[in-house]
């Protein structure tokens, strides 16, 4: 069926196409409909069959290869005529190059295949012409794949494609009454082109230039701190009262909470989270107090009891490790909030730290928390709670202190290496804000390829 | 070993990572998009884990009749009864998926005349019925629709979801009448019917309840930050009362210059301390990211014993 409607468009395309190269002493010919898109002859024989004006066909046709392309695309472009009318559509096809059809029926490439420009027609007419939208992206067509059909005057077009050679048509069609094909024009071919994959995204240098510079920072930090240089780093309260709180639960003889956030494992901010619950559970071991661990996935609760258990043993204290105090509440956000609330108000902990990415639940458990008197640290990078946090918690991490905690707590050189590296790109960035600024008001805003796109 | 193996792994997929952010080559592509539905693979069986984590905690405290132990007897029934209707337990047997379809022996000579068919579709007053793109609702009484001869397209649904839909294609000649009954099956599982009335009429509620404890639990924590203990929290009640006013259709009624404070608030002081927290806060991903991706990180891997 399918075969049968394109067989006709392509019909229309050869007329089209005669109507479209008129030889120079001929008038510009005319295209009479086909028999079969005449009106149903219910009334009196009207007269003459209506007339087809010609179409003109695109021009310019260009096909290349985009960008930084994973090697799954075509950038077409090409030039409509000026007069072309509303009721004109552009539709585009493509096939595999090399790839001929069982049966010679539908469109063979008529003169030597190195021609430019080559042209395109059919050999036979076909039955009726078909509905417009009969041509639908992704249709098969014998060889040929309808690529999208353009009703809105666009003239260019991104076209996905598994990867390899093609061909492509790019032809003019009249829509009718009935939304029928009326006239086609000339086809204009182009290949073939070969997709082409980048093993390097150009427009991403700048944000590799960051991440390398970074990664350059630590590494000279990291060499500075292995001769022997002593790094200053600004004391952070929020990771100073984790130690003192835990030291409060103990004397009062309470269990220390501590949540992960409402993050998956692999989000950055449950990731610190994790860093430095291991410190949390390596204290809480030495001062012998309850840890609950309270988990939002169970991916998360499984590596969360893995890092305590980790805390434990670095403490000494393996045998003191209860893995039944990692817990799994839930993943429904406000589920969650009802069960660690209930945590809160049923076994009271003396301290809560909330570590990782919070939403709408933040304030509903810091509050919670607030009642029951219990000392509270919180820490996120989601600057819609951290207003929350700091109203309802006692110490708040901001930002960049809950990627910086797990480093400040170890004191170990080569991550503590890690934030005098971060610290450094800081200033950098600064100074790129000052250069932007001055930049801008001297009506400078574009650096070129550089600039991050 | 326990430890090293784990290290390499991480950093060997940690690289690839950020390789994969460079390298739009659609290899690269193919191979991340394989390594996700590992990732979603270990996610998904890791709730099974999550499923025995909640009954290892909970049985010992009902078996020990430890304080609040009925809650934990309705986590573990509500639970329960979650997973059982959640199982798709229609696909045991098998529910109709068309409705019945019955011919009339003789053709209508009138509705022939007219080159039109009828079909008539006999439902419950709680199922809908679309014939032809036209919907309408069933009243338990025969309805009586007129439709061109040719193939057509009944499609009876309930109302309320969880049911699955009847469908069948009626080829109807010129004159024919065609009579149309049918019920839609209940069915289990996600979009079973009682996996949706218990997630409408229990589970929503319950949750819009506790978001809705919100509004009270920031005017509590709203009357505590806005109190001017020093110079800071004093700043922050002056910004919070213009924000207010300038907010609300009162700050405007005193003066017009309060809607342009508030903006000016939120343009401004607001919105470069938002700036340099993101900035601040990326940078430290970044070096985070390095961190765990280098190895220089470890205490993530857990213990070698």
């Amino acid at each position: 069926m399918t075969r049968a409607l394109l067989l006709a468009v392509l019909a229309l395309v050869t007329v089209g196409s005669a109507a479209a190269q008129p030889t120079p002493s001929a008038p510009t010919p005319v295209v009479p409909l086909p028999p079969d898109l005449r009106p149903p002859s219910r009334a009196p024989d009207p007269g003459p069959p209506p007339v087809a004006p010609p179409l003109a066909g695109v021009t310019d046709l260009d096909v290349r290869v985009p960008d930084n392309d994973n090697g799954r695309h075509f950038a077409i472009r090409f030039t409509r005529a000026a007069d072309v009318g509303e009721d004109v559509v552009t539709a585009v096809f493509r096939r595999r190059w090399g790839q001929v059809a069982a049966t010679a029926v539908f469109p063979t490439m008529l003169g030597p295949a190195d021609a430019t420009p080559r042209t395109w027609s059919v050999e036979f007419a076909g039955p009726t012409p078909p509905p417009l939208g009969a041509l639908a992206a992704g249709d098969e067509v014998g060889p040929w794949q309808v690529a999208e059909v353009l009703a809105g005057g666009e003239t260019t077009l991104t076209d996905e494609v598994p990867p390899g050679q093609y061909e492509y048509v790019v032809v003019e069609l009249r829509r009718g009454p009935g939304d029928t094909i009326v006239a086609a024009s000339a086809g204009a071919v182009i290949g073939p082109r070969a997709t082409e994959a980048s093993w390097f995204n150009t427009d991403r240098t700048g944000y590799l230039g960051i991440v390398l510079l970074i990664a350059g920072f630590i590494g000279w930090y990291v060499w500075e701190t292995r001769k022997g240089k002593a790094l200053y780093v600004r004391r952070l309260p929020g990771v100073d009262a984790i130690e003192d709180s835990i030291g409060r639960s103990t004397e009062m003889g309470r269990p220390v909470l501590y949540v992960t956030g409402l993050e998956e494992i692999q989000n950055i901010q449950t990731i610190a989270s994790l860093l430095i619950l291991g410190h949390v559970a390596e204290k809480t071991a030495e001062y012998d107090t309850d840890l609950t661990v309270a988990n939002y996935y169970p991916l998360t609760m499984v590596v969360a009891e893995e890092v305590v258990r980790q805390g434990y043993a670095n403490a000494g204290r393996i045998d003191a490790h209860r893995p039944e105090r990692c817990l799994f509440i839930t993943a429904e956000q406000f589920a969650f909030a009802a069960g660690v609330s209930g945590i809160i108000l049923r076994d009271r902990p003396a301290t809560n730290i909330y570590f990782g990415s919070f939403f709408g639940e933040s304030l509903l458990l810091a509050e919670t928390g607030f009642t029951t008197g219990a000392v509270q640290i919180a820490g996120t990078a989601e600057l819609t709670q951290l207003p929350f946090f700091i109203t309802a918690c006692d110490y708040t991490l901001i930002g960049e202190e809950l990627y910086a905690a797990s480093a400040y707590l170890t004191r170990e050189p080569t991550l503590l290496a890690n934030l005098k590296a971060a610290d450094a790109f800081k200033i950098l960035a600064m100074l790129f804000i000052v250069i932007g600024v001055a930049l801008a008001t001297a009506g400078v805003f574009d650096l070129g390829p550089w600039a991050f796109r | 070993m326990k430890k090293t193996v784990p290290l390499f792994i991480g950093i060997a997929f940690g690289c690839f990572a950020v390789a994969e952010f460079y390298i739009p080559h659609h290899h690269v592509g193919a191979l991340s998009n394989e390594f996700r539905q590992w990732a979603a693979i270990l996610a998904a069986s890791a709730f099974i884990l999550g499923g025995v984590n909640i009954l290892q905690v909970t049985w010992p405290q009902i078996r020990r009749r430890e304080p609040d132990w009925r809650y934990k007897v309705v986590l573990l029934v509500s639970a329960a009864i979650m997973l059982l209707v959640g199982l798709p337990w229609h696909k045991l047997g098998s529910p109709a998926k068309t409705p019945t379809v019955e011919r009339a022996a003789t053709a209508d000579a009138e509705l022939a005349a007219r080159g039109k068919a009828a079909i008539t579709v006999v439902v419950d007053d709680d199922v809908t019925f679309m014939i032809a793109g036209k919907s309408a609702a069933g009243t338990g009484r025969p309805v009586v629709t007129e439709v061109d001869p040719g193939e057509v397209e009944v499609k009876l649904s309930r109302r309320v979801a969880g049911y699955r839909p009847l469908t069948a294609k009626v080829t109807v000649a010129a004159g024919e009448r065609a009579t149309v009954h049918g019920d839609p099956p209940m069915i289990w599982g996600r979009d079973g019917r009682v996996f949706v009335w218990i997630y409408d009429h229990i589970f929503s509620p319950a949750n819009a309840t506790m978001f809705a404890l919100l509004a009270f639990f920031v005017a509590s924590a709203a009357f505590r930050a806005f109190r001017a203990r020093n110079v800071e929290a004093a700043l922050l009640l002056a910004a919070a009362i213009f924000m207010m006013l300038g907010r609300a259709p009162l700050g405007r009624a005193i003066s017009d210059v309060l809607p342009d404070v508030a903006q000016w608030l939120l343009d401004v002081p607001s919105n470069g301390g938002r700036r340099a927290i993101m900035m601040g806060a990326a940078i430290g991903a970044i070096a985070t990211g390095l961190r765990v991706i280098l190895g220089i990180e470890r205490s993530h891997l857990g213990s070698d014993s």
